[in-house]
């Protein structure tokens, strides 16, 4: 264990504690901004149709509304958005592509006008067929969902090919170690796997205020990646990025549901205009049909030697993204990359395609890529050992990846003790001891590409009060980015916690950051705050030595004071005649993404199925979270908690279900069920592990995310060592019941 | 329609159309926003006020049934003396995330802690069932409750349970 | 947001019939609202008038009179909960209403009000069923009736009620002495889940699930509503009528994963619900050892002679378990 810091290493409290607690903290609905217009949207109810007709008549003679905007009003612009395929139009544009795309937007002086609006606006739909799965989508001669050629977003990686069917992305992966691959006796299991349409649920739904003031835009949004954000709008509205201003109230949970650009474009449309400032906020019915998790259908071929040792991994992937990409590609990649797993193969081929349907729009959500496809190559591990006999914990260590390895040809190399990971988990699972009927245990090993970005940068200023301002551009949405930048701050800098401010995003003041995501707050961010740190206590121990007359180096800076043997100051002293700040940045990170490091996902599980109604408990749950140093144990342990929650919903029984009209059915919280406390295992364990082998501040690597995939797999594990095989989720107690009388009736004599 | 709404003490008198919400009438007429709106059915609990004493979701329910009764909000919690030991075991527990279902989770924590109906972990689970939160994993939340109520910590959880054991390689 | 209306607030029952009368289906009566309000909200509900029952005398109220429990149609489900009349006489009520949805809505939602929403599977009303109790209405100029909680619904979401009648109270005849009531709870979700409406065919969906999950597990036991299933039992041949015949449909229907199992019933020992065919069925256990099936009554009252209610409902469990699995 690496001993604490005075504020490294340490669960201290966070700072935002007693906003949040006294109902004082501002979210965006929260705002108070005067004269805001309300805005409704209109929402297609078909999933494909020509548009044939749109009145506004009746919706502008509604007392209270100011106006009525569609696609009509952004003739002038490329009204056109998507940061890695720019395809997804402010208003939809001619045609409609899925039940829930925005037709038109209404502002009024109240939401009750705004609303009733809405429902006065005639529009005439020729409708379509509609594609309403990948493998319809995916089908040779299949209707295109788009049909112009796609147009590379701004953030799309230079050389990316976008093809003009409906799978227009594809990652594969090939490789061989070995010159010839020989599966001559080779145990080979090969399956289809299904993963569902999920909601992210973060508990505040989105919400923006726009304007469109003649010096530019500005907005306030609940979004994780407010210069993305600011990009986006620049782009669509034909400004310089001087002129869009983006600004992040507290954001009641994100989970990558408020990544990229989501809701902003149509609310800057409205602003534009009426030229008034408005404020949209979405309904739970309304963020759903925003974005979701993408569904899956895979393939999967493993074949291993009867000696146990791995020979091939094939796989073909299918990821619904809906109508529009979003990060669809993204999450594509991140899926083919799991599905190969952190093993020694001879050969991989895997081919993973993003596909467009007429459904809602996919994007990210925590973990995307492991959770979709570890359980799926882990599951087939798991087969292969029980047709060899031998132990899944044993088959896994013998040809799992050691550190520094090679993953994935040009990627970086293994960061991370897996197998110690691993035997952690099952040392806490009692691995090997007798289990009654219908109980099991599962274990999982994964990894997943984390940090994205190297692009990141800090600002950190001693002001004449003697408080420490950080300035950068993480967001906090819920997982203590701001309280881990202050901890880095306050331990470089030898200050309490109480002098250290992170404040909160402003992109006309707060230095650049890439992105609040891919679980590289503390370790990107991070490291731009300790880099910004630093290089401020190198000057303020100049600036002492030079005001004391004594040299540098007799100097110590503790506690916010700055001594010698005989004389001390307070650090606010320095900045008596104004502030004193330093920048930092984290371009001392190498390499591209996608993976700045390598996320540990690896979790164990105990189940205890009930045979007659397919309902499953979890008594114990076992994470791990490799984090090289946790800057703030807690806040680890909290994440791990937080997402085991989200896991054992999107394993059990959260499922999008959409009618044979691709019309979502359960769009609210009455029918898509969370997960309550009387979800919680019985027992959580959280096991964290500080090899200090992270390229982070201190040692660390982020965290957040592994879970997902980890115990999604985890938790399939357990449930088939029960004896229920399992090929798709939810393992909702329906089908688990059903699976348990297939494999009863399989089995059964005659 | 004019309406007399105690609230946190003070008296309102406001007119209002029938149909208004009370979580509406608190957030845009009062500037009470620390009442949240999530699901808007009734399910996550962020918009929970108290009428009487007794937790309601103030995103169904009608301003004018309020009638005589007193409403309570979190910033009315928040500022009165009883606070200081709920805020402590939320820090102490780390029992919150985003805060987005925090204060419907205090608002139902005040009357059953009123009422010392809160005798046992199992007691929490069940008073709590119906409030929703997506990112602690509940766990540190009932943990945060069980010790205001000062009910004994579970078996088995001890202080040390999120301290770091890497090996150091 | 909600539509415009108007809150009127009668000062006596037969003033609130003759509200609802005058305005002729454009007014409803409400007391929680928490039904009413989010119905509105989903648009499935739109009246100009609403009418408050809070303050009407007469119509809260919870006492012991002749051999049964009544309660006004205005008690909300907390003040059940924690009444002391219905802890000494039907504790198995107050635990019902216990776990209604959530404090929240126990705190304003009425029994009333839960039973003039006409939810299929509501837990105090399917309670009423099991245990028959009896529902009390008036109508303008006096004019009451009671109706049995079987016969409340003529289709789900629609009582038999008329526009202008109100449901006033319940009455639950208390079991006699040496007999015991139980209940609990399986649910999955506030609601079946991929069911926008109610209709038929879904309706049909909801009954084939319950038989996709015909066991109960031994914590876990819910009770269903029997009126709905009866309808759908007569469009089918009483002998076609069996939950081996449902599950085997289950089975290969592509839509029924998505209906929660919502299952299964009867847990008053010594009141069987006869009106339904399927219900026979259910009971129709066998004896032990005994070569002709055993009169239900006979044999669970038998039990009921040994056991506490606890092990008169584990004894049901395996009672069913071998009928639906034989």
């Amino acid at each position: 264990m690496i001993p604490a810091g005075t504020a490294v290493g340490r669960s201290v409290v966070r700072p935002d504690l007693a906003a949040k607690l006294s109902g004082a903290a501002v979210y965006g609905a929260d705002l108070p901004v005067a004269g805001v217009l309300h805005v409704k949207l209109l929402r297609s109810v078909v999933a494909h149709a020509r548009i044939a007709a749109v009145d506004p008549a009746a919706a502008l003679e509604v007392p209270g509304v100011v106006a009525v905007v569609t696609a009509a009003d952004l003739v002038d612009l490329d009204a056109t958005w998507g940061h890695y395929v720019r395809d997804r139009p402010i208003f939809a544009d001619g045609v409609v592509r899925f039940a829930g795309e925005i037709v038109a937007a209404v502002a009024a002086e109240t939401e009750e006008a705004a609303a009733a609006a809405v429902t006065t606006i005639e529009v005439e739909y020729d409708e379509l067929p509609a594609l309403l799965d990948v493998a319809a989508a995916a089908a040779p001669g299949a209707a295109r969902v788009h049909d112009r050629a796609p147009r590379p977003g701004f953030a799309c990686p230079p050389g990316t090919e976008l093809g003009m069917d409906n799978a227009f992305y594809h990652h594969g992966l090939q490789h061989e170690r070995v010159a010839e691959v020989d599966e001559a006796g080779a145990v080979v299991v090969q399956h289809e796997y299904i993963f569902p349409a999920v909601y992210q649920y973060a508990m505040e739904p989105h919400v923006v205020v726009a304007s469109w003031e003649p010096d530019g835009i500005s907005v306030h949004s609940s979004c994780q990646h407010p210069f993305l954000v600011r990009q986006e709008l620049a782009t669509v509205f034909g400004l310089p990025l001087e002129r869009v201003r983006v600004r992040v109230p507290f954001v009641g949970g994100g989970f990558g549901s408020k990544s990229y650009t989501k809701m902003e474009p149509v609310a800057v449309a409205v602003a534009r205009a009426v030229g008034r400032p408005v404020r949209l906020v979405n309904r739970v019915e309304d963020a759903m049909v925003t974005t979701r998790r993408h569904g899956m259908r895979c393939r999967m071929r493993t074949a291993v030697r009867p000696d146990g040792r791995f020979v091939s991994r094939q796989a073909w992937i299918w990821m619904d993204t809906g109508a529009y990409a979003d990060n669809g590609p993204t999450v594509t990649m991140v899926a083919g990359m799991a599905a190969v797993g952190p093993y020694r193969w001879d050969r991989v081929d895997i081919d993973a395609a993003c596909v467009y349907t007429h459904l809602p729009p996919s994007g990210s959500y925590r973990g995307f890529g492991a959770a979709h496809l570890q359980w799926v190559g882990e599951s087939q591990v798991d087969e292969v050992a029980a047709l060899l006999g031998i132990d899944r914990l044993e088959l896994r260590l013998r040809n799992l990846l050691d550190r520094g390895e090679t993953l994935i040809p040009g990627q970086r190399p293994l960061d991370a003790d897996l197998a110690g990971d691993l035997r952690e988990v099952a040392k806490r699972l009692d691995w090997g001891g007798a289990l009654p009927a219908w109980r099991g245990r599962g274990i999982s090993v994964g990894v997943s590409p984390a940090g994205v970005s190297a692009r990141s940068a800090a600002r950190v200023e001693l002001r004449p009060d003697g408080r420490v301002m950080v300035l950068v551009g993480s967001q906090e949405i819920g997982q203590g980015a701001r309280t881990v930048h202050a901890q880095i701050a306050a331990e470089v800098l030898g200050l309490g916690m109480e002098r250290v401010v992170v404040l909160p995003t402003d992109t006309d003041h707060t230095p650049y950051d890439r992105s609040t995501g891919a679980s590289r707050s503390t370790t990107v961010a991070g490291l731009a705050v300790q880099r910004a740190s630093e290089r401020l206590r190198t000057a303020l121990l100049a600036a002492a030595a030079e005001h004391g007359g004594v040299p540098v180096d007799e100097l110590t800076l503790r506690d916010g004071r700055i001594s010698t043997g005989k004389r001390s100051w307070d650090i606010a002293e320095l900045a008596a005649a104004g502030p004193i700040g330093a920048d930092g940045d984290a371009s001392e990170l190498t390499g591209a993404g996608p993976a700045l490091f390598w996320e540990v996902c690896v979790a164990g599980a105990e189940v205890s199925v009930d045979p007659e109604t397919g309902l499953v408990e979890v008594p114990r749950v076992v994470t791990v979270a490799d984090v090289g140093r946790a800057v703030n144990p807690s806040l680890v342990e909290r994440q791990d908690e937080g997402c085991t929650l989200q896991v054992i919903g999107n394993a059990f029984f959260e499922e999008m279900r959409f009618s044979e009209d691709g019309v979502l059915l359960n769009d609210s919280l009455l029918d898509y069920r969370v997960p309550t406390l009387t979800d919680v295992p019985a027992e959580m364990i959280c096991v964290i592990v500080e090899n200090g082998d992270g390229p982070g501040p201190f040692g660390a690597k982020g965290c957040g995310e592994g879970v997902f995939g980890g115990l999604t797999a985890a938790l399939v594990s357990a449930v088939t060592d029960a004896g229920v095989p399992v090929r798709e989720l939810p393992m909702s107690p329906d089908r688990v019941w059903r699976w348990i009388q297939q494999t009863t009736s399989d089995t059964a004599p005659g | 329609m004019g309406v007399r709404l105690k609230v946190n003490g003070a008296i309102h008198e406001l007119e209002l159309a029938h149909n208004a919400l009370l979580l509406d009438v608190l957030r845009d007429r009062l500037g009470l926003t620390g009442a949240k709106r999530s699901c808007d059915m009734q399910v996550c609990g962020t918009c929970t006020v108290l009428v009487g004493e007794e937790p309601v979701s103030s995103c169904c329910f009608l301003a004018h049934d309020a009638g005589d009764d007193e409403v309570q909000t979190i910033e009315g919690f928040a500022a009165a003396d009883g606070f200081a030991v709920v805020g402590a075991a939320f820090a102490e527990h780390n029992a919150f995330q985003c805060g987005y279902c925090t204060p419907g989770f205090l608002m139902t924590l005040k009357p059953l802690l009123a009422r010392g109906t809160l005798r046992s972990r199992e007691d929490v689970q069940r008073e709590f069932a119906g409030n929703l939160c997506r990112c602690t994993g509940y766990r540190a939340i009932v943990d945060a409750i069980c010790e205001i109520a000062g009910i004994a910590p579970a078996p088995g959880r001890d202080a040390a349970a999120s301290a770091p054991t890497g090996q150091q390689r | 947001m909600l539509p415009a209306f108007t809150i009127r607030r009668p000062e006596s029952i037969a003033d609130a019939c003759d509200l609802l009368a005058e305005y002729d289906g454009d007014a409803v009566a409400y007391a929680g609202g928490t039904e009413l309000v989010v119905a509105m909200k989903l648009g499935l509900a739109d009246y100009p008038v609403l009418v408050d029952l809070k303050g009407v005398p007469g119509l809260a109220g919870i006492a012991v009179a002749g051999g049964a429990l009544r309660i006004g149609a205005t008690a909300t489900h907390q003040q059940i909960e924690r009444s002391s009349e219905v802890a000494a006489v039907l504790p198995a009520l107050a635990a019902v209403e216990r776990q209604v949805a959530n404090p929240r809505v126990r705190t304003s939602g009425t029994i009333g009000g839960n039973l003039a929403f006409g939810e299929p599977h509501s837990d105090p009303a399917t309670f009423l069923v099991a245990t028959n109790g009896w529902v009390s209405c008036q109508a303008p100029g006096g004019a009451t009736r009671t109706v049995p909680a079987a016969d409340l619904l003529a289709e789900p979401f629609q009582t038999v009620l008329a526009p202008d009648e109100l449901i006033v109270g319940i009455e639950v005849p208390l079991p006699p002495p040496g007999s015991a009531l139980a209940h609990r709870r399986f649910v999955l979700a506030e609601r079946p889940a991929a069911i926008a409406s109610v209709a038929d065919a879904q309706n049909r969906a909801l009954v084939r699930g319950a038989a996709l999950h015909p066991v109960l597990a031994d914590r876990a036991v819910a009770l269903l509503r029997l009126a709905p299933l009866e309808q759908y039992v007569a469009d089918v041949p009483v002998e076609q009528v069996r939950p081996r015949r449902w599950v085997e449909a289950a089975a290969t229907d592509p839509q029924l994963h998505q209906v929660p199992p919502i299952v299964l019933l009867l847990n008053q020992a010594q009141r069987v619900h006869r009106r339904s065919a399927l219900a026979e069925r259910l009971v129709h256990v066998r004896g032990a050892g005994q070569d002709q099936p055993a009169q239900p009554l006979r044999l669970l009252r038998g039990c009921l002679d040994r056991h506490d209610p606890a092990e008169v409902m584990a004894e049901q469990v395996r009672l069913l378990q071998a009928e639906f699995l034989e």
